[in-house]
Parts: structure tokens; C-alpha cells; sequence
């Protein structure tokens, strides 16, 4: 920003000692400057009615409402015609054509309607004998002008041609070279502005921007154009340069507030309805009413531009904001030339020169800095959003995690929960009903109990507990197959027959992935315990055979021993074994078939089919 | 390592398995003498006794000792063929006296007395050392049985023991791509992972004999080296673990 206010003070310093060369060597003196009104149509000079004048002249402020030609003569003393002498002139208003000592000079193209346009257009001579004389020398400039228009002749400068072109070369680059340049930035500007627009309708300042721009392209043709082309009149011009205004300062003033980021319904209705209303009385104002309607609505543009940049600096001058301070600053440049052309517009400043053309670079400088701070800001808004987003999608992430290790933590409880409760009911099921039932028959039974049926009572509820702590201490998860289940209960068993010589075979291998819920698993295991160890110690058999297939959807348990068999009516009243091996096949909604004779003992059992929602 | 015997022929193998399941009555002088048994339980004590000496163990050839001081004390006094350590013991951890005994002596037959099925303890013990484990609530035929393999040169093994080392040494099946297993896990051999499998299953020492066509005593034998390797590595791993740790140089 500092930066930018140092080069802004350079640009107007150079500016300033441009317009200050210039006075390296004396400008020959006139010795007569005169002007005369005559007829439209004449060719030559008027005889009388000459009167003295000032240069710049404005005719209008002497013959208020005179509309037609004006001749000047100016006349000098030329002292030495071989010494090298130049004359420049800066404008005429509006069309013109100019004799030196009776000979045509220099003539625009249409001196009538449609009027030649050369108001804006320095001219320059370099003058020798035959044409410059010695002594007395008259130029002769005929001007066709409207009242309205500020007619007259701009200032005359004679002198050493070195002195006057670089006089020349700084006008023509005032009021030629500058607003062709200008006029090129602003229409790349608009249409700059017009395309984002167009691909993003949100950015409504944009579009204002751009229209405002494409009428400051309209308004500043005029300084450019030296024919009045595609208007008839020099009026149908002028009408459009001022509709050309009162848009942009319309569109100026939506593109603040929308740059505001406001919306004021009522006020954009009436800024509507006054330029329509503007427009229409522009186009149908009759020549008489032109001047005044021009002056009354070029005040009415002016006041809205101020009132705009007014509410704009109200609203932002405060605000920390580059691309605002950018604009107010932009403003009262603009302004400031604003204020200056409005006045040489009014005729009351004489010089003759606009400023706005100067102030629209330095315009464009400030527009690309505001430009580019959106630009930038914008930028920087997508990546500290890109950041904020992935530090969101992080904490989400977190979040999500604490969640899911909550939601985890609870699952583990709640199956460990479940664990214990299996452990609890597993315990109270096999050795809570073991000791029950042991309790029982001490308390119950008729007489002592022998040391070897006491032993087997404790043995039994270790095998119980056995059994439980296999099927608890999570080494046999539900989820695996039956034959892992029954590995430990196989191993013991197994030995224990070897120990007595007696073959115990096995036939599992049907079993496959057959698997069982725990608690299943686990009366299984018991009846297996009970079926295997009775066979082992009461049956005297040689060859015990276990066989677990699966049988319809469920599964067939069979031991089957060669001993000399029991009377399992009489077992089943006194055996608690069999009393329990009978209370967990009735619970696994299967069946218990003991057959004994004396040629062996088999046990069949049958599961019915695993219910897949129990586990 | 020491090798296990060969497999032997049909009959051998037969004949060998059927002296050694059936020994009529040990010869007291081939019996490794004397036995540390450091045990805090008085009824262990007289268990253990009853159950040494229907295997032809003198009571003079056994020292109890009820803590890890006392098991200390009478170490310093002799030295013996074979240690009983109970894992529970009032002054201490029995395995930690377990990996000090097998420091002192790589080749002592250790066994640890485990109450129940105490399954992480047992397997601390085999790779502090151990040689085999006893269960206490086994039936006395039961330990019989195992400190009879025992003396025969075996080990008892049970089916959680061989799962755990199967889950320590990886799935069974490895894939061609898969990384070589670490230095840390015991290298066992085909047949040994094999045999651990069929242990896993619920086979018996016997019956796996049978199917493989090997001596009973060979099984056993295969038992102790892979418990010896579980020792092996278990000291391997300290070390590197202490290195890591940057306990050593």
C-alpha cells in the first residue's frame, strides 16, 4: 500500500514537470488576436464586427446562443522570415480551417453537419517564405461551433520550432495519445471483468463493474473521435456522451453497493427509474433545452458519483481492508479530476484540458491492486479453508475414533459381561448342580458312604470344574470347531485308557467345522467325561469307541465299550452320573440311549441341530 | 542339541514302546537321585512322596523345600539330579527359581508344578527353563504317567501347550511370499511342527507314535528338544530385548 501511494506521488510529479517544460525559449508575442461572427456558409473573412479576445476564447460567453462561424485573426511581426518559426494551436471548437496570410493551412473534413470533431485535436506548423512573410503576418482561423459546445479557439502558441513541438508533443500526447491508451485499458478492463461475470452471475459487482466500464468506454470515445460518425448531429453525439456518463455513474454506484456486499431495493429501483427517465429526456430533449438538460444532469451524475464514493468511504474507512482503501483513494483521484472536468465542462475552468483520461490510469493501477488483493485473498481463503477442512476431517476423525473405541470399550464390557455370566452359569449348571446333588445323597442316602464313593463324589465336581475351566479361560472360543473343543477332553481320556490297556478309539474326523454354542460345547463335553470314564472304570471292557458324526442337521454321539455291561434301570436310580448325563441330553433337546448287556454297553446321543441365533 | 533316536523298525519300535509303557518295577539305581522339590503345600509334599515312591524313589533321595529360601539353601548344600518347582510359592515366583536353576545348570531336568491349567505360567516356565510341567489336579495316575515320560527322557505335552507353541512360531500354512520367520521364534523342524499339529488335535504320545511310525520314546524325545528350543529362545530373545531396551551394550 505505502508502495503504491509512493508511486501514485511519482506518477503525479511527473506529470506535474512534464506540463512545466516548456518555457525554455520565449513564444513569439501576437500582436493581435480578434475575432468576428459571419455567416455559416462564408468562405471569407467578415469586414467588420472584429472584436479583441482572449485565447483560450469560448464565444459563447460574449455571444450567448450565437451558433454558427467565428473567425479569429491573429497577427504578428515577423522579423526575420528565413529564421525557422512554428505555430501551434491546441483545439478549435467544434470543425475549422485555417489560412495563413490567405492561404489554407489546414481544414477538417466537414466544416457543416455532421460536423467534423476537432475540439480535442492539437495542430502544428512549421512555417517558411514563401508562406511567412517579413513583417506583418495574419492567420485566419474559421471555427463552426454551437453555443452549447463551448465554441472558440484554444491557445496559439508561435515561436522556435523546437520550443513548440515539444509544446505539441506534450499536448498531443495529453489529449490524443493518453486517451487512445486509456480507451484500450478500459474496453480490456470491461471485458475482463464482463467474463467473469458471465461464468460467475453471483459476482454482481463484477457485472456492474464492467457495464460501468463499457460506458466510460462510450463517454471517453468522445475524446477520441474526430468524426461524428454514426451520429447525423453533433447533438445525437452529445446525447450519447451524456447517457454514456449517467450509466456509468449508475452502474458505479450498483457496482459499490454490491461491492459492499448490500442490497438497498428501493434505492437501486429509483437509480433505475432516474436513468430511464434521464435517458429518455436526453434522447427527446429538443436543441434549444440541450444545454441546461446537459449542465442539470451532468451535476445529477456528478452528485450520485459523489454520494456513492461518499457512502463508500462512510462504510469502509475504517475497515483494515487494502482493496477498500484501494478504492477510496481511487475515488477521490477520481474525484478530484471529476470535480476539475466538471468545471471545464461547465466553462468555468478555461483551459481546455480533461483530467479524467490522466486520473483512469492511475484508476487502472488501483483496480488491478483491488483486484489482486481479492484475487490473493481469495486464495488464501480456499488453502485456510483446505487447512481448516483437513483439521476438521482430523478432529471428526478422532472423534470418530473415541467413538468407535468407546462403542469397542462397551462391546468388551459387554462381552465380558457375557463371559461371566456363561462362567457363572457354567459353574452354578455343572458344579452347583453336582454339589447339589452330592449334598443330597450324603444327607439323604441310607448309611455310611464309603471313602471310594466319597473320593468319586470330590473327583466328579473336579472334573466339573475341570471341564468349566477349559471351556472358560477363552482358550476354546464358540466360534471353533468341535473337535478343538474336545483336543484336551481326547488327550486326558485317552492317556487315562492307555494307562489301563484299554483301546480307545476315536472317530471325529466327520465332524468337519461342526461347531457348537459354549454351552452346548460344554454339555457335550460332559456326557463325553461321563459316557468314557464309567465305560473305563465299571465296564471292564478292553476296546472303548467314540464316535461323534453329524447326523440330519444335529449330531450322534455313541461310546461303545466291550465290557460286561450294567442294568441301567438300576444305574439310572442310583448313578448320578447317568441322572445328569439324562438332565443335559433332555437340555440339548436330544436324546439319551443307554443299552448294556453283557456283551458291552453303547450310549448313543443325539443333539438336535445347532440353533444358529444361539451362541 | 541332541538328536532323537532314528525311527526304528516296526517291531523294535513295538517292543520298545511296550518296556516302556510296562515297567514293572523301576530299577531304583537307574533313577536320577536325588530330587529338589520346593512345594509350600504339606499335602503336596506327602502326594508327591506317595507318588515318587510307587516309581521306586527312597524318601531319602527327596528334599522338600516349602519356600525359594529354603529350595536356595539346600541348593548351596548339594547338588541334585532333577528339581519339582511349584509355581506359587510364599517368598516368590517359582519360575523366576526355575530360570536361575537352569542358569546354574543347563542340563538339571526341571519340572513345574502348576495348580490348574494355568496356561501362560506353564509356558513361562518351559522358556525359563523347564523340561515339563505337572498338573495338580491331575489324578495321581495322571502324574505318574507324566513323571514316568519324564524319566524315560520325554516330556509331557497336552494340547494347549502345543497350540501355543503352534501361535508362536505362526499360522501353519505359510505362503511362498511370506517373510522368514524371525530369529526370536524356535525353529522347529517339519516333523516337530507336525507332531505339535497332531498334540493339538488331541493325540496321545502313543497314538501319534503309531501314526508316525515312531518309537514312543522318539515322540517324547521330540517333546523335550522343542521345550529346549522354547528355552533357547526365550534367552536369545532377553537379550535382544535388553539390547533394545538399552539395558545391554
Amino acid at each position: 500500500m505505502a508502495i503504491c501511494l509512493r508511486q501514485l506521488a511519482l506518477l503525479i510529479a511527473a506529470l506535474l514537470l512534464h506540463t512545466g517544460v516548456g518555457a525554455a525559449s520565449p513564444l513569439t508575442p501576437f500582436t493581435g488576436i480578434e475575432a468576428a461572427r459571419s455567416d455559416p456558409g462564408a468562405e471569407t473573412p467578415p469586414v467588420s464586427g472584429w472584436r479583441p479576445v482572449m485565447l483560450p476564447d469560448d464565444w459563447s460567453t460574449r455571444w450567448p446562443d450565437f451558433e454558427g462561424v467565428v473567425w479569429y485573426r491573429l497577427s504578428w511581426n515577423q522579423h526575420d522570415a528565413g529564421r525557422p518559426t512554428a505555430l501551434m494551436l491546441d483545439y478549435w471548437t467544434l470543425a475549422g480551417a485555417a489560412y495563413l496570410n490567405g492561404s489554407p493551412i489546414a481544414r477538417d473534413a466537414h466544416l457543416s453537419e455532421p460536423m467534423s470533431r476537432s475540439w480535442n485535436m492539437p495542430r502544428r506548423w512549421l512555417l517558411s517564405p514563401p508562406l511567412l512573410r517579413e513583417g506583418r503576418n495574419v492567420l485566419l482561423i474559421r471555427v463552426s461551433g454551437y453555443a452549447i459546445y463551448q465554441p472558440g479557439l484554444g491557445p496559439v502558441a508561435l515561436g522556435d520550432p523546437a520550443t513548440i513541438q515539444a509544446r505539441y508533443d506534450r499536448t498531443h500526447w495529453l489529449r490524443r495519445v493518453l486517451p487512445t491508451f486509456n480507451l484500450g485499458i478500459t474496453i480490456a478492463l470491461a471485458t475482463f471483468f464482463f467474463a467473469i461475470w458471465l461464468m460467475r452471475r453471483r459476482e454482481a459487482a463484477y457485472g456492474w463493474y464492467s457495464l460501468a466500464l463499457f460506458a466510460w468506454t462510450a463517454y471517453s470515445l468522445n475524446l477520441v473521435a474526430t468524426t461524428p460518425w454514426p451520429f447525423a448531429t453533433t447533438d445525437g453525439w452529445s446525447r450519447t456522451t451524456l447517457i454514456a456518463l449517467l450509466l456509468f455513474t449508475a452502474s458505479y454506484c450498483m457496482f459499490v453497493i454490491r461491492f459492499l456486499e448490500r442490497r438497498f431495493p428501493r434505492v437501486e429501483a429509483l437509480l433505475g427509474a432516474g436513468f430511464l427517465a434521464s435517458l429518455i429526456l436526453m434522447v427527446a430533449v429538443p436543441h434549444d433545452q440541450l444545454g441546461p438538460t446537459r449542465l442539470i444532469l451532468s451535476g445529477a451524475a456528478s452528485a450520485l458519483y459523489f454520494g456513492t464514493i461518499s457512502l463508500f468511504f462512510v462504510s469502509t474507512w475504517r475497515s483494515p481492508r487494502i482493496d477498500h482503501w484501494m478504492l477510496n483513494i481511487t475515488n477521490a483521484l477520481t474525484l478530484a479530476a471529476a470535480a476539475h472536468d466538471q468545471l471545464v465542462f461547465a466553462g468555468i475552468w478555461h483551459d481546455n484540458t480533461y483530467y479524467a483520461p490522466i486520473t483512469s490510469q492511475i484508476l487502472i493501477v488501483c483496480m488491478a491492486i483491488v483486484l489482486a488483493w481479492k484475487f490473493v485473498s481469495a486464495m488464501t481463503r480456499v488453502e485456510q479453508f483446505n487447512d481448516k477442512l483437513s483439521e476438521k476431517v482430523e478432529a471428526a476423525r478422532e472423534e470418530l475414533a473415541v467413538v468407535l473405541n468407546h462403542q469397542h470399550e462397551l462391546r468388551l464390557a459387554s462381552s465380558r459381561m457375557a463371559e461371566r455370566m456363561r462362567l457363572a452359569h457354567n459353574l452354578h449348571d455343572g458344579m452347583g448342580a453336582t454339589l447339589v446333588n452330592n449334598i443330597a445323597a450324603l444327607e439323604h442316602g441310607t448309611g455310611d458312604v464309603s471313602r471310594g464313593r466319597f473320593l468319586s463324589m470330590l473327583k466328579e465336581l473336579r472334573d466339573e470344574l475341570r471341564l468349566v475351566i477349559d471351556t472358560s479361560t477363552g482358550t476354546y472360543p464358540a466360534d471353533r470347531p468341535l473337535a478343538e473343543w474336545l483336543a484336551p477332553l481326547r488327550a486326558r481320556l485317552t492317556l487315562l485308557c492307555e494307562n489301563r490297556n484299554i483301546l480307545c478309539r476315536w472317530q471325529l474326523d466327520g465332524l468337519g467345522d461342526h461347531s457348537l454354542s459354549a454351552e452346548q460345547s460344554l454339555d457335550l463335553m460332559r456326557v463325553v467325561q461321563e459316557g468314557v470314564t464309567n465305560a473305563l472304570k465299571h465296564s471292564g471292557a478292553h476296546e472303548i469307541d467314540i464316535a461323534l458324526l453329524p447326523q440330519g442337521g444335529g449330531l450322534r454321539l455313541t461310546i461303545r465299550d466291550d465290557g460286561h455291561g450294567f442294568d441301567p434301570e438300576e444305574m439310572r436310580d442310583s448313578g448320578i452320573g447317568l441322572q445328569s448325563m439324562a438332565s443335559r441330553a433332555s437340555r440339548l433337546g436330544g436324546s439319551l440311549d443307554l443299552r448294556s448287556t453283557d456283551e458291552g454297553t453303547m450310549l448313543v446321543f443325539d443333539i438336535a441341530p445347532a440353533r444358529p441365533d444361539k451362541s | 542339541m541332541p538328536g532323537c533316536k532314528r525311527d526304528l523298525p516296526f517291531v523294535a519300535a513295538g517292543l520298545e514302546s511296550r518296556l516302556a509303557d510296562n515297567p514293572p518295577s523301576p530299577d531304583s539305581a537307574l533313577l536320577p537321585a536325588p530330587l529338589l522339590l520346593v512345594e509350600d503345600e504339606p499335602i503336596m509334599h506327602i502326594r508327591l512322596k506317595s507318588i515318587l515312591g510307587g516309581l521306586g524313589y527312597d524318601d531319602s533321595v527327596l528334599s522338600f523345600a516349602s519356600s525359594i529360601a529354603d529350595a536356595r539353601r539346600l541348593l548351596d548344600e548339594q547338588a541334585f539330579a532333577m528339581a519339582f518347582v511349584d509355581v506359587g510359592l510364599p517368598d516368590g515366583n517359582g519360575v523366576d527359581l526355575i530360570r536361575d536353576l537352569h542358569q546354574r545348570d543347563r542340563a538339571l531336568p526341571i519340572l513345574v508344578i502348576s495348580a490348574w491349567r494355568e496356561e501362560q505360567i506353564i509356558l513361562d516356565a518351559l522358556q525359563a527353563g523347564a523340561t515339563g510341567y505337572l498338573l495338580k489336579e491331575r489324578d495321581d495316575i495322571e502324574i505318574t504317567l507324566s513323571i514316568r515320560s519324564i524319566l524315560r527322557g520325554g516330556a509331557p505335552i497336552d494340547p494347549f501347550v502345543a497350540r501355543h507353541i503352534l501361535a508362536m512360531i505362526g499360522p501353519p500354512v505359510s505362503a511362498p511370499g511370506d517373510t522368514p520367520k524371525t530369529a526370536a521364534t524356535p525353529a522347529l523342524t517339519p516333523r516337530e511342527i507336525e507332531m505339535l499339529t497332531m498334540v493339538n488335535k488331541g493325540f496321545t504320545n502313543r497314538e501319534i507314535a503309531e501314526i508316525m511310525v515312531l518309537s514312543r520314546y522318539t515322540v517324547e524325545c521330540h517333546v523335550r528338544n522343542i521345550y529346549k528350543k522354547l528355552a533357547v529362545r526365550s534367552r536369545t530373545e532377553a537379550v535382544f530385548e535388553a539390547r533394545a531396551h538399552g539395558y545391554l551394550p
